[in-house]
């Protein structure tokens, strides 16, 4: 086990280390180059030239490579092409805020995904079942900006229940749990969906499973072969799926934040698209990154920890 | 029974699973309803979708507006009919490119195997490791905003997850006994590629196709509705939304009837892709 | 409603062997007709098709035939475990030390089973939960059926992996499933179906899956604990060599029907109905080159017919080398020709 979390804990650097070269040379690709992207497509020659020398951009294609790597590590994302600001203590502010929205919406998701998992699972073709599935399913189709949009019209705006926009201030928990409410509520019933339905399916191959006919040959109580037999070995597949949502968790976080106006990385990704700051896009796109492969760790982690078969090799 | 009365039987039996799911038929239903909306669209819509009409902005659903009016007095029904022609034509063509492409990759490299081929598969497995929506993003601010571009972004984007699909069935077909022989006798690799191998993944490739489809669709709202996909005055669904989102106290109407419009297709898709994932993988029969 | 005097855990873990509570002319186990019907789509399956026997105290009774031929469908059906839908005990009685199970509230039953009754089934990697300590399966029967403490019910735990011979088994108790040999896993099943010293075990092909060289050491271990605890046996399996070494009695089921019974002995020397013999040939027997005899393996022609599809009359009348008119007209039910020896077999019958 600890032989498996080493390999897999040293796998992520190369792998890391691969997609963060992979946007840095995608970065370079922006058509007519990231200079032109600043200036616009009128801008004199002498004007785009003296730019990119000022962004070092007309330095040899390794040495810029080796140079951000090297701010990489120092934890320097660079400056931001527009405001000239360094980025970093940027995405320091607001990357908190959108953990907090993906944490809180992923809990949600599992505390309300899992029990609905197994209650249709029990009681399969159901009424209950179907109109679960249905839910379900609808909670995959929906975009999450309209989702939210939908919650606002009918908490914020009908009901006056909850704020609009923002964020709130971090520092005042009721404050920031009033602003958070919304969005978390969003991104947690499309999670709830996921994992409702991976909930469900695992636990319906695993009822099928001969161990489950050995626990009711012993005697022993229903619950207990539903809750402890069945669940356990339900779960295992449901961790490593959870992580795979949260990855899309992410994505949609971004809508989350444009429509409820909510501080956080995707909006400062949007921004910089907008404004053709390439520097700060890539550094927001390294950070993304580093989330997704640690992630991944985690996940992997998790599976190697949770099943005894791999625990014990 | 001959060979070719087996096959009938079994498409039979195929066709009688899925038509006992009622899910996946109302989906069907719905589906060909939708397809048929885009196609009909320029016929059956009551306004041209760029007429302006000052005076008769944001105006709620009534007889003359059957989902009332926008920003520009354009006729929010005629909008979101020829919005479907958008969304289903994005979704269907990005996700066809992706296929062609990303099932040839991941077949070739499943075929020829080696380092090369678990190289490659190493690669797409790092690019998978990302969402959609985030790699969406980022190939659409390189490649630039407009409805072929975007269905160029999407469809790359898809690339890897097709070649992954592709790639584990093939290893698996491979070593089968009667693709050693093919290639004993002395077929041609293309034609093993085509006939042998190719057949026995289509399956699981379409299944995931239609699937994605719908995530397709909701890629593209959800970029469009970024303003990073169509832009108006082009209707589509997604940057609908984006302008009706300023006026939500106003005119709700803006935005629901586009999302309304996303969350139906979408879910029609997902029920049919259901039915069809429960005919091709028994295992799984829910 | 039967209310069994409840005998406290103390005085039921201190059984040396199970008490008949009525002693007479109830056997321990009498199943009566019992029918066990599987409704497909395709048809309905009639898996178990109006079987009777019984089990006496202590007795290891063969229940064998081909695959498909009702044998475990009839087990798991005195238990209750026929998966329902798709299946279902249509008709019959169960009668375990003279009340009937079919008629048993859900929790009756299940407090029988695993404790009274139990059941080791053929294949134990999959028929063991792999996410809990072998220590734990075991462990969790004591709990169940009588409420011991986990400190107490681990040591009774060990003490049982000592009885089915596992090495260690102090360590062992915390392993997993897949860190043990096929043969150690058929052990732990083995230790879980015994812990409660039940009367009887239903084991269903407990070796069939199990390398050739463990498979004697296992029946051995088992036939060896079924002495020193009185239990009965009803010993599923298409292993014949085992059935003649252990078994008492022999029931031969064919399609869902018993088509003969007899003590071995008898049932070995002497078969009555023509697919015994046909069972019987086809063992190789050792040295019969040497010895002149026949070389090759006979085997009965013909294919056991797919349960929704049955012959007409007697099941086996297409592959019979005795078979006539009657046998294609007439079903033949099954007749005590002697006590203790029954048949379902006109030859047999009428003395052809």
């Amino acid at each position: 086990m600890i032989q498996f979390a080493i390999r897999r804990i040293l796998l992520s650097i190369p792998i890391l280390l691969t997609v963060v070269t992979l946007i840095f040379f995608l970065m370079r690709t922006m058509p007519g180059g990231p200079a032109v992207a600043v200036l616009g497509d009128y801008a004199s020659q002498e004007a785009v030239e003296a730019l990119e020398k000022q962004m070092g951009l007309d330095r040899p294609l390794w040495v810029q490579y080796a140079d951000f790597l090297g701010s990489l590590v120092r934890g320097d994302l660079g400056k931001s092409i527009i405001s000239g600001r360094p980025i970093a203590p940027e995405v320091g502010r607001v990357l908190p805020y959108t953990l907090q929205l993906t944490f809180s919406s992923l809990l949600l998701g599992i505390i309300f995904g899992i029990p609905m998992g197994i209650f249709t699972a029990l009681r399969r073709n159901a009424f209950s079942d179907y109109l679960g599935r249905t839910l379900s399913l609808a909670g995959l189709s929906i975009p999450a900006f309209f989702l939210g949009i939908l919650l606002m019209l009918v908490f914020s705006i009908r009901l006056d229940l909850f704020p609009v926009l923002g964020a709130g201030d971090i520092l005042n928990l009721w404050d920031n749990l009033y602003h958070l409410f919304l969005p978390t509520l969003t991104l947690g019933l499309m999670m709830t969906a996921y994992i409702t339905r991976t909930t469900r399916s695992s636990m319906l191959n695993v009822l099928q499973e001969e161990f489950i006919r050995t626990a009711r040959a012993k005697g022993l109580r229903e619950r207990i072969v539903i809750y402890g037999h069945a669940l356990r070995n339900a779960l295992i597949p449901v961790i490593s799926f959870i992580g795979v949502y949260a990855i899309v968790l992410i994505g949609n976080s971004i809508l989350v934040e444009i429509v409820f106006s909510r501080p956080g990385l995707g909006k400062m990704m949007i921004g910089a698209i907008k404004q053709r700051d390439y520097m700060t896009l890539q550094s927001v796109m390294v950070v993304y990154a580093s989330l997704v492969v640690f992630i991944n760790l985690l996940i992997d982690l998790s599976y190697g920890w949770i099943d005894p078969r791999i625990k014990y090799e | 029974m001959s060979d070719r009365e087996k096959r009938e039987g079994e498409k039979g039996k195929l066709w009688r699973t899925f038509k006992k799911n009622k899910t996946a038929l109302v989906g069907s239903v719905i589906v060909i309803l939708v397809i048929t909306l885009a196609v009909l669209a320029p016929w059956i819509s009551p306004y041209d979708p760029l007429e302006q009409n000052i005076l008769s902005r944001l105006k709620p659903p009534s007889q003359a507006y059957l989902l009332g009016t926008d920003e520009y007095g354009r006729d929010v029904l005629s909008r979101v009919l020829w919005g479907t022609r958008i969304s289903l034509t994005v979704g269907i063509l990005s996700i066809w490119f992706g296929l062609v492409v990303g099932t040839a990759m991941g077949t070739v490299a499943g075929y020829r195997g080696g380092i090369v081929g678990s190289i490659i598969m190493r690669m797409v497995d790092v690019l998978l490791s990302f969402p959609v929506l985030i790699s969406g993003i980022l190939v659409v601010a390189i490649l630039g905003p407009g409805m072929m571009k975007l269905i160029l972004t999407i469809g790359i984007v898809f690339v890897p997850r097709f070649a992954r699909l592709a790639y584990g069935p093939t290893l698996t077909v491979k070593e089968r006994e009667y693709v050693y022989s093919a290639k004993v006798i002395g077929v041609s690799h293309l034609r093993i590629l085509t006939h042998y191998l190719l057949p026995n993944i289509l399956g699981e490739v379409l299944v995931a196709g239609t699937l994605w489809v719908g995530t397709a669709i909701l890629t593209e709202a959800s970029l469009s509705f970024l303003g990073l996909g169509v832009s108006p005055p082009i209707p589509t669904w997604g940057n609908m939304i984006k302008t009706g989102i300023d006026r939500l106290t106003t005119a709700p109407w803006l935005s629901v009837f586009p999302g309304l419009s996303i969350l139906t297709t979408v879910l029609a898709i997902n029920m049919v892709g259901d039915g069809l994932r429960d005919i091709t993988d028994p295992k799984l029969r829910i | 409603m039967n209310h069994e005097v409840k005998k406290s855990d103390t005085e039921k873990m201190n059984d040396p062997v199970p008490a008949n509570e009525i002693l007479g002319p109830h056997h321990l186990l009498d199943v009566r007709h019992l029918r066990t019907h599987f409704f497909l789509p395709e048809g309905v399956i009639r898996a178990v098709d109006n079987v009777s026997f019984h089990v006496k105290d202590g007795e290891i009774v063969g229940l064998v035939g081909e695959s498909g031929c009702g044998k475990s469908v009839t087990a798991l059906s005195i238990l209750g475990l026929i998966p329902s839908p798709p299946g279902q005990i249509v008709s019959g009685e169960i009668l375990f030390q003279g009340k009937d199970l079919r008629k048993m509230s859900s929790d009756q039953l299940r407090r029988i089973r695993g404790e009274k009754i139990s059941m080791i089934f053929q294949e134990p990697m999959t028929s063991l939960n792999p996410v809990y300590s072998i220590g734990d399966q075991i462990i969790e029967v004591y709990t169940e059926h009588y409420g011991l403490p986990r400190k107490e019910a681990t040591e009774r735990a060990k003490e049982m992996l000592e009885k089915v011979q596992i090495p260690s088994p102090a360590k062992r108790i915390y392993e997993y499933p897949h860190q043990l040999s096929g043969g150690m896993r058929q052990r732990a099943m083995i230790a879980m179906a015994l812990a409660c010293k039940p009367a009887v075990i239903l084991a269903d092909e407990p070796t069939t899956a199990l390398d050739v060289t463990i498979q004697a050491q296992i029946l051995e271990l088992m036939v060896d604990l079924q002495k020193s605890m009185g239990t009965s046996i009803i010993l599923i399996t298409h292993n014949l060599g085992a059935v003649a070494e252990f078994a008492r009695r022999v029931i031969v089921m064919y399609s869902g029907k018993i088509v003969e019974e007899a003590p071995v002995v008898p049932i070995f020397q002497s078969p009555l109905h023509p697919y015994t013999m046909g069972l019987l040939n086809s063992i190789p027997k050792l040295g019969s080159k040497a010895q002149g005899k026949k070389r090759r393996l006979e085997e009965i022609h013909g294919m056991v017919p797919s349960l929704n599809d049955l012959p007409e009359g007697c099941y086996f009348h297409p592959r019979c080398f005795k078979g006539r008119e009657i046998c294609r007209k007439e079903e033949p039910k099954l007749f005590e020709i002697q006590p203790g020896r029954r048949v379902a077999c006109w030859a047999a019958l009428e003395n052809w």
